[in-house]
């Protein structure tokens, strides 16, 4: 092998090695970090549209750019706080420029990005308040509205997300303009058993959904649960509204799918309270 | 709080076995399972290699890796998150290292009887695996510790069990072809099944 | 002094001699990595569920032993020895961080797929391992036709796991529903065991003993 090398050229050696593998990588990560954020982009957006119908295929064989196109035409993104107050952008840029992003880059993302940059800064930009994070944190939310015919929207869509048998996982629920109403369901992201709690994904599964209710007659938020084997078996009547049938050999990640898809429900439901009163009430939205 | 610290601990033990249901950390397993006091002395010393490399990735990532770790230094939009694979082995194998020289001094009967597979601990796809998932599953600087310890725990686990398993199958009469690696294959197939009956716990 | 220099034939070596051709053939039975060399295993058995991600991973071991074998290789002269293993990871892992970005820049579902397992390839004992035996001690040529060698070998034992896990447990190749409707109406199921991690582990221990049977190496 190798004669035997002083300690001064080891050192040498080491430092030039790493600073090569560095350099190498550092390149080649900047180069490829606009398309690995386009592709994050493209799959949430792609997974909000297919919540309320479109089609994976139709999808993909569309150009990322005309995805992004049709979300923004068919879609209007709401952002509220944890008063269900609706809010703009302003505040998150605003805080965000104070930790050297630049205008340009902070218009160009939509809110989704904008929200989730916002988050993961949240720690800094509370210390840079002077507050806790608590205090500082707005409790920003996402809804989307539905409007593809620029008139009243016919669906609100929202993220949903967390723990099914192994890991987290991620989706979108769209309901109907009575906000009690199941329009679709959608699961982007799981880390399920392939062949058993992976099957939510299947369009047998999910399309069971549409038409169920969230809310009962009682005017309480129940959302819609999974049940053990056919629905019909143990539920019957208008109860049934809030059932689906469940997966055999995946009662777990239902079990997991139950309780997430309630909380994350409840967490919106004040906001959607005060829709369904305005509608009521025939005040425009 | 410590019921969450359980909760990681059991489901870094039993249900997600870092070696049964990850599959990771095979090679060694295979190879030095076959002598119980060796499989204990390795998996010690994979337990310690992983209880200190996971908080200490896990620093590296918080503090100078991640989107936004070097707002400290006045530098927030920088994310190196791209030198994770190469920072963290870099922390295993010197880790590795120290505890190869701990060994050499205070129990060099170990030390030789380990021989090779000592220094292959840096290549360890557990140890590795141990601090990628941690950050996978996003959990702090506690919880990194907690579950790094647990994972050792549960690689240990199946070592030990293992090499005691081959040594009673050594007066077993093994098809030729079987022999060695075919059945240590399959005998980690009805392991690995019967972990999965722990699936669904959760505290 | 590296051997290669020292005792140099009257011909120069070819590009596909009797010798390359060994370097190339043995590591896919013979001595194959994964049933024989017991290197790899890890990733062999995580990623083999369904056929897609076998592939990607498959490719990906692939590169990354060609271009670790013909980096060490050829820096096989200058790396002092104290250092070789850290320098060799430091490598690997550059590579395999390239590797996991582009990835996730061209194929991004699959790479949500592999996930952590990508980056497991720095670990995976065969890349280290022919970079320690073999690219330290050879020309440059025949340590990338050894990286091939050995990454082929590992591929054809990740196909065939593969192809048991997903045909038997899933019914399917590649996705394409291959056991028809029929079937399974008149009673056939899918074994599903065999997508989950004890069915992986022993298919390999099957595929082993086939080989071993065949083969003519025996460990006791």
């Amino acid at each position: 092998m190798s004669k035997s090398k002083g300690t001064t050229y080891t050192f040498i050696f080491a430092t030039a090695i790493c600073f090569v593998c560095s350099l190498i990588l550092a390149v080649s990560a900047t180069v490829l970090q606009p398309r690995q954020k386009d592709n994050i982009k493209l799959d949430i957006v792609q997974n909000i549209l297919i919540s309320v119908g479109h089609t994976k295929e139709e999808l993909t064989k569309k150009a990322p750019a005309e995805s992004f196109e049709m979300f923004d035409r068919e879609f209007e993104t709401i952002l509220i706080d944890k008063n269900n107050q609706s809010q703009d952008r302003t505040f998150m840029e605003t805080e965000l420029k104070k930790l050297g992003y630049e205008d340009d880059t902070l218009k160009a993302m939509n809110e989704g990005e904008l929200v989730s940059v916002f988050e993961a800064k949240l720690f800094l930009l509370a210390r840079k308040a002077g507050k806790s994070k608590a205090e500082y944190n707005p409790g920003y939310k996402l809804v989307y509205a539905f409007n593809p015919n620029q008139t009243s929207p016919e669906a609100y869509v929202v993220p949903i997300s967390g723990y099914g048998l192994w890991d987290i996982i991620k989706g979108y629920i769209a309901l109907g303009t009575d906000l009690k109403t199941v329009k679709g369901i959608t699961f982007y992201e799981h880390k399920e058993t392939p062949g058993l709690g992976a099957l939510i994904t299947e369009s047998w599964f999910k399309d069971q959904f549409k038409g169920k209710k969230i809310i009962n007659n009682q005017g309480e938020l129940v959302s819609v649960t999974v049940a053990r084997g056919k629905a019909s078996d143990t539920i019957s009547g208008p109860a049934l509204d809030h059932y689906v049938d469940g997966i055999s050999g995946a009662t777990l990640t239902g079990n997991g799918l139950n309780q997430f898809l309630k909380a994350n429900l409840e967490v919106y439901e004040p906001y959607f309270a005060e829709l369904r009163d305005q509608t009521t009430q025939g005040t425009e939205l | 709080m410590v019921v969450e610290l359980i909760s990681i601990a059991t489901k870094a033990i039993f249900i997600e076995n870092i070696l049964l249901a990850s599959f990771l950390g095979m090679c060694s397993f295979l190879a030095v399972s076959k002598k119980v006091d060796t499989a204990v002395g390795l998996g010690l010393a994979v337990i310690f290699v992983l209880t200190v490399t996971a908080p200490m990735n896990w620093l590296i990532n918080e503090f100078l890796l991640k989107d936004g770790a070097l707002a400290w230094a006045n530098l927030p939009k920088t994310n190196l998150s791209f030198l994770q694979f190469i920072c963290y082995i870099s922390t295993i194998a010197a880790m590795v290292q120290i505890v190869e020289m701990v060994m050499d001094k205070f129990t060099p009967t170990l030390y030789q009887n380990l021989g090779i597979f000592l220094p292959l601990i840096a290549v360890n796809c557990a140890i590795l695996g141990g601090s990628l998932f941690m950050g996978t599953k996003g959990y702090n600087f506690v919880e990194s510790t907690v579950y790094g310890f647990s994972s050792g725990i549960g690689w240990m686990l199946a070592i030990v069990a293992m090499a005691a398993i081959r040594t009673k199958l050594r007066y077993s009469n093994i098809p030729k072809g079987l022999r060695g690696l075919g059945i240590t294959m399959l005998i980690t197939g009805l392991m690995a099944l019967g972990f999965m009956s722990f699936i669904g716990i959760s505290l | 002094m590296t051997a290669g220099t020292a005792a140099a034939p009257a011909k120069k070596a070819s590009l596909f001699g009797k010798k390359e051709q060994k370097f190339l053939k043995d590591p896919l039975w013979d001595t194959n990595p994964i049933t024989l060399q017991v290197l790899g295993i890890c990733s062999a058995l995580a990623v083999t569920s369904t056929m897609k991600p076998a592939l990607v991973m498959c490719l990906s071991v692939i590169a990354v032993l060609v271009g670790s074998n013909l980096v060490i290789s050829l820096l096989r002269n200058l790396i002092p020895a104290k250092i070789r293993i850290i320098v060799m990871l430091a490598v690997i892992s550059t590579l395999v961080t390239l590797v996991d970005q582009l990835l996730k820049a061209y194929m991004f579902e699959l790479s949500k797929e592999l996930s952590v397992f990508v980056g497991l390839i720095i670990t995976n004992c065969i890349v280290l391992g022919r970079a320690e035996a073999f690219a330290l001690a050879n020309k440059p040529w025949p340590s990338v036709l050894d990286g091939i060698g050995n990454g082929l070998g590992y591929s054809i034992i990740l196909i065939l796991v593969a192809i048991g896990r997903e045909f038997f447990g899933n019914g399917s190749l590649m996705g394409v529903q291959l056991i028809p409707e029929s079937l399974y109406e008149m009673g056939y199921v899918n074994a599903g065991l065999m997508i989950l991690p004890p069915g992986a582990f022993i298919l390999l221990g099957l595929i082993i003993w086939v080989q071993k049977t065949f083969s003519k190496t025996v460990e006791e």
